[in-house]
């Protein structure tokens, strides 16, 4: 937890900064009591969280992720761009990196964002993260809520034999986060827009995060900043429709928990974390997943 | 701010005023010192601004700053090198401080900063001492 800077300080404190003041300068001690969210690297990995940039600053995610079904293997490899417009505005454009290449996808993929914060498999997405709640109750804590906006294209004709169409995502998301402790709970919903006579399903799904930085990483800058999340989403994937009409075998619910790991090095953030459904009701005859993993690179600049 | 990279942004952010001659953030105390070099000409409401577009919030605020000491009756006032002019708040502590030093050519000034105010026009005394070059 952020201590409050304390309004008075030692004879010790005084002498110290004198001695750092030069002769007709100035120094300045502000206690800040938040933080700008650095992108989807600042965050847990799966779920979506609240943070936007600051104004100017831009950061980059490259994420690798797998996603096992009982069918074998996909990998998703996406890269995140995000600018901060205002320190409550920020745009984004996320796009796959090896969109289309063999033995990257699966023949059926399971129907997911894969991380909440990018889109899901051969599309391309940009949007715009809209904070518009913060309260400060301390120094180096804040509550906030942002709101999501994001339309994506696709770079694959089809996925699982469906025609893919454009999509458009709303979410919200809202937290807490400081030094010690965040949380953060979410929801949002993907149209999906016909493409001929076919269309996907629409996506809703929600997500919620809890993360912990134990003491022992609570180290101060500039030194290696850790912190653990305990993740869950849940995704309801409507059923998708060939030539207008519904395909039996699409949709369903699955809902999928697990932990992740931050760390922090300056400018520069790495972050692991796997998934495991805990409840999987898909309709009809489909793929089971069994585990998602993914690791991003994020550098803030 | 809870991170390494909100240190960073507020480090990279802080070094770009003119003048800037040192930025340390610490999370754990949630503050950061911006140390200024002299005739920086940089104002309270520009560190502010600076501080409120990287997406922080500036809870409070602590200046040492130097300039001229003058009295116009009960008022004081603090003037800067480049000519800004401060009325002081003065506590019982900093009252006799300020009745020794009115005489000195320049004064180090330990203030607390309204981060709010829009100008900052008042600073609150904590501490004075003689400067000498």
């Amino acid at each position: 937890m952020c201590r409050r800077l304390p309004m008075t300080r030692s004879a010790g404190s005084r002498r110290s900064l004198a001695k750092r003041a030069a002769f007709g300068g100035l120094v300045g001690l502000w206690s800040l009591a938040t933080a700008p969210a650095f992108g989807a690297g600042h965050g847990p990995a799966f779920a979506l969280a609240t943070p936007t940039l600051g104004e100017g600053t831009w950061s980059s995610d490259t994420s690798v992720m797998n996603l096992t079904t009982d069918e074998g293997k996909a990998y998703m490899i996406r890269e995140m761009l995000a600018y901060g417009i205002t320190e409550d505005l920020t745009a984004s454009l996320s796009v796959p990196l090896a969109p289309g290449a063999d033995g990257l996808k699966l023949d059926n993929p399971p129907r997911t964002r894969g991380q909440a914060m990018m889109g899901g498999f051969g599309e391309v997405e940009g949007g715009l993260w809209w904070r518009f709640h913060k309260q400060y109750p301390g120094a180096g804590q804040r509550y906030e809520s942002t709101f999501y906006i994001n339309a994506s294209l696709p770079t694959d004709d089809t996925g699982g034999g469906v025609g893919v169409g454009p999509s458009l995502t709303a979410a919200v998301a809202t937290g807490y986060a400081s030094r010690t402790w965040y949380w953060w709970g979410a929801a949002g919903y993907q149209r999906y827009f016909e493409r001929g006579d076919d269309r996907l399903g629409d996506l809703p799904y929600v997500s919620a995060a809890v993360g912990y930085r134990p003491p022992v990483f609570q180290q101060d800058y500039p030194k290696p900043d850790f912190r653990i999340f305990l993740e869950a989403l849940a995704e309801f994937p409507g059923r998708d429709e060939r030539n207008g009409q519904k395909l039996a075998n699409s949709g369903g619910t699955v809902v999928l928990l697990g932990p992740s790991v931050l760390g922090l090095f300056g400018k520069y953030g790495i972050e692991l974390g796997a998934m495991f459904p805990v409840h999987e009701d898909l309709n009809g005859d489909q793929p089971e997943e069994t585990v998602r993993v993914t690791l991003d690179f994020t550098v803030w600049f | 701010m809870d991170c390494a990279p909100c240190a960073y942004g507020m480090q990279k952010s802080l070094l770009k005023l003119p003048g800037a001659q040192d930025v340390r953030v610490s999370l754990n105390d949630a503050m950061g010192t911006l140390t200024l070099a002299p005739g920086n000409g940089v104002t309270f409401e520009q560190i502010r601004d600076v501080v409120q577009d990287g997406g922080f919030k500036p809870m409070a605020a602590t200046a040492r700053i130097a300039g001229t000491l003058k009295r116009d009756g009960d008022r004081w006032t603090l003037t800067t090198q480049d000519g800004r002019q401060y009325r002081l708040d003065v506590g019982s502590s900093a009252s006799d401080r300020l009745q020794v030093l009115s005489g000195a050519r320049q004064v180090l000034a330990t203030v607390q900063v309204p981060v709010e105010a829009e100008p900052v026009e008042h600073l609150r005394v904590e501490d004075l001492s003689e400067l000498t070059e």
